[in-house]
């Protein structure tokens, strides 16, 4: 899939995206950046989504409204009218028909975290897909689902998740480990006979709900991503091409945010297709940088310098990859239709672009705000802000 | 005193125009004002002085605009802003009209101070050069300015 097109869809008057190795999506709450990103899981893995609901006693008798609940989560069938429309690649897809014959189930291509990562691991453990109410999204049981097959068949033995030799590059785990977990060891013990995931420190285990908020919701992150980058010499995951995450800020400092972006790169240049959805101007920031290095001949260690990262060898040839990557960014207009704003540029007269989405209008104003108390102050008009200090 | 003759006390005959009369074509398209009728004139304060103070690092526009029955002086700098060169420039022509505007008639009216980029612009709102800038009095507002 290049172009998904989406007409008339819940919130979505018409979202047109052409897709970059990297897009990323923007926009007010509710403005249907969510729901475009679980349509392009739905339509490049309908068969598997159909077969795991099938699997798992979830019903909804061939029809669009009831698998729009199911699928969507409780009450989403209103987001389909009959005006509704799904263009792929420039041919429309018949979706009552989709959905009413089960597709041929291949394997998974679209890895989606979801917004709601948290809840996978509520009680300590990844959740099975069985183990949410029949309203919950299809997105959240599946992320959940493939965290608990991650922990069963990839981490029975010793030792701790987090730091592990064989699971990204030593650069990435001393910057994790530096913005997200200090000290701590993300590992896994028993009480009684229930696993559970700790953050130790010492002989100290603190259990889930007493880790900071950014730790919650950073390890159902990294699970995913430990799913995305198996050890050995295998880059991918099986069949999956498309990564998805939805606001991968959230809970972060921006410290952290700038390591997971780091390895958003990495997944790049792994060969994954990435799209993110976000309210953080720091990834923007980040396509702003890319972008402007691609078009300039921009060197890997000018990419490096953005992370702060080590000019390690490796670190270099995975920016130096990640440079040849391209990139796009999308404002969701709750009033309007979805507009292309990939260039980012702050002299743009269409205001979204300018404005980045709407995500530099706060600091814009700050910047009004203290621009003019400090240019009617005693200090500005005596000229004395300005004179050196003696 | 009025606007019209405070800037012509301070810049001399002939520098007071109507509305955005004062910027230079090329400067022209990069302000404009959603409520013309608001705007009282409009000085070239770096021509003006180009005479008296050849080396000063003048400051570029001053537009007289009366909103909520307050008139503003807003001083509007259009100058490139590609580089941290251009940053330092516009730091030391902010500088200078700190200085210039002390005891001068022009300086009785609440100030907007304004930087409005002249081409490609490699700064944002959240560039922390452009909040130091702020911190000193000057906003940055893109390639154009709506007052």
């Amino acid at each position: 899939m290049k172009k998904l097109t989406l007409r008339n869809i819940g919130q979505i008057n018409e979202a047109s995206l052409t897709f970059g190795d990297l897009t990323v999506l923007v926009g007010p709450q509710a403005s249907g950046k969510s729901v475009s990103l679980q349509w392009v899981k739905l339509l490049q893995d309908s068969g598997l989504v159909q077969q795991q609901l099938h699997t798992y006693g979830l019903d909804y008798d061939g029809k669009l409204p009831e698998f729009l609940d199911v699928y969507f989560g409780e009450g989403m069938h209103s987001i389909w009218r009959d005006a509704s429309e799904v263009v792929v690649d420039g041919k429309v897809v018949d979706v009552k028909k989709r959905i009413a014959r089960q597709q041929v189930g291949k394997g998974e291509s679209v890895f989606l975290i979801p917004a709601q990562r948290v809840m996978a691991l509520a009680n300590g453990w990844p959740r099975p897909f069985t183990d949410y109410k029949s309203g919950d999204p299809y997105a959240v049981r599946a992320f959940s689902e493939n965290l608990r097959l991650l922990m069963e068949r990839e981490f029975n033995g010793s030792g701790p998740l987090f730091p592990q030799p064989n699971r990204l590059k030593a650069d990435y785990r001393k910057l994790l480990q530096a913005s997200v977990f200090a000290d701590f060891k993300l590992s896994v013990d028993k009480v009684q006979s229930q696993k559970r995931l700790v953050l130790g420190v010492g002989e100290e285990s603190l259990p889930f709900m007493v880790w900071s908020a950014g730790q919650r919701e950073f390890v159902p992150l990294l699970l995913g991503l430990y799913w995305l980058m198996p050890p050995g010499k295998v880059s991918r995951r099986n069949n999956i091409e498309w990564v998805v995450i939805e606001e991968l800020e959230m809970g972060l400092h921006p410290r952290a945010i700038s390591v997971v972006l780091l390895i958003v790169l990495e997944l790049l240049t792994r060969g994954y297709k990435v799209i993110l959805s976000t309210h953080s101007p720091q990834i923007l920031e980040l396509v702003w940088a890319l972008e402007t290095l691609r078009k300039n001949n921009g060197k890997p260690q000018d990419l490096l310098a953005l992370f702060n990262a080590p000019k390690s060898a490796s670190l270099k040839e995975m920016a130096g990859k990640a440079l040849e990557k391209s990139s796009k960014v999308y404002y969701f207009d709750p009033a309007s239709k979805v507009v292309d704003v990939t260039n980012l540029d702050p002299m743009s007269p269409v205001t979204q672009e300018a404005s980045w989405g709407g995500l530099l209008e706060f600091s814009a104003r700050a910047n009004e705000t203290v621009a003019k108390a400090v240019a009617n102050s005693a200090d500005f008009a005596s000229g004395d802000l300005f004179k050196e200090p003696a | 005193m009025s606007f019209k003759a405070d800037v012509i006390d301070t810049l001399g005959d002939g520098t007071f125009y109507k509305g955005l009369g004062a910027l230079k074509p090329a400067d022209a398209g990069h302000v404009s004002c959603a409520r013309p009728r608001e705007l009282v004139g409009s000085a070239d304060v770096d021509a003006a002085l180009a005479a008296p103070l050849p080396n000063d690092h003048r400051w570029d526009y001053v537009v007289g605009r009366t909103a909520g029955n307050v008139l503003n002086a807003h001083w509007i700098e259009v100058h490139p802003a590609g580089s941290t060169k251009n940053i330092a420039e516009v730091e030391k022509k902010l500088a200078w009209l700190s200085g210039w505007l002390h005891g001068n008639s022009l300086g009785q009216y609440p100030r907007d101070v304004v930087w409005v980029a002249s081409g490609k612009s490699t700064y944002n709102t959240r560039s922390p050069a452009i909040k130091a800038l702020a911190a000193k009095g000057c906003r940055f507002v893109g390639g154009h300015l709506a007052l």
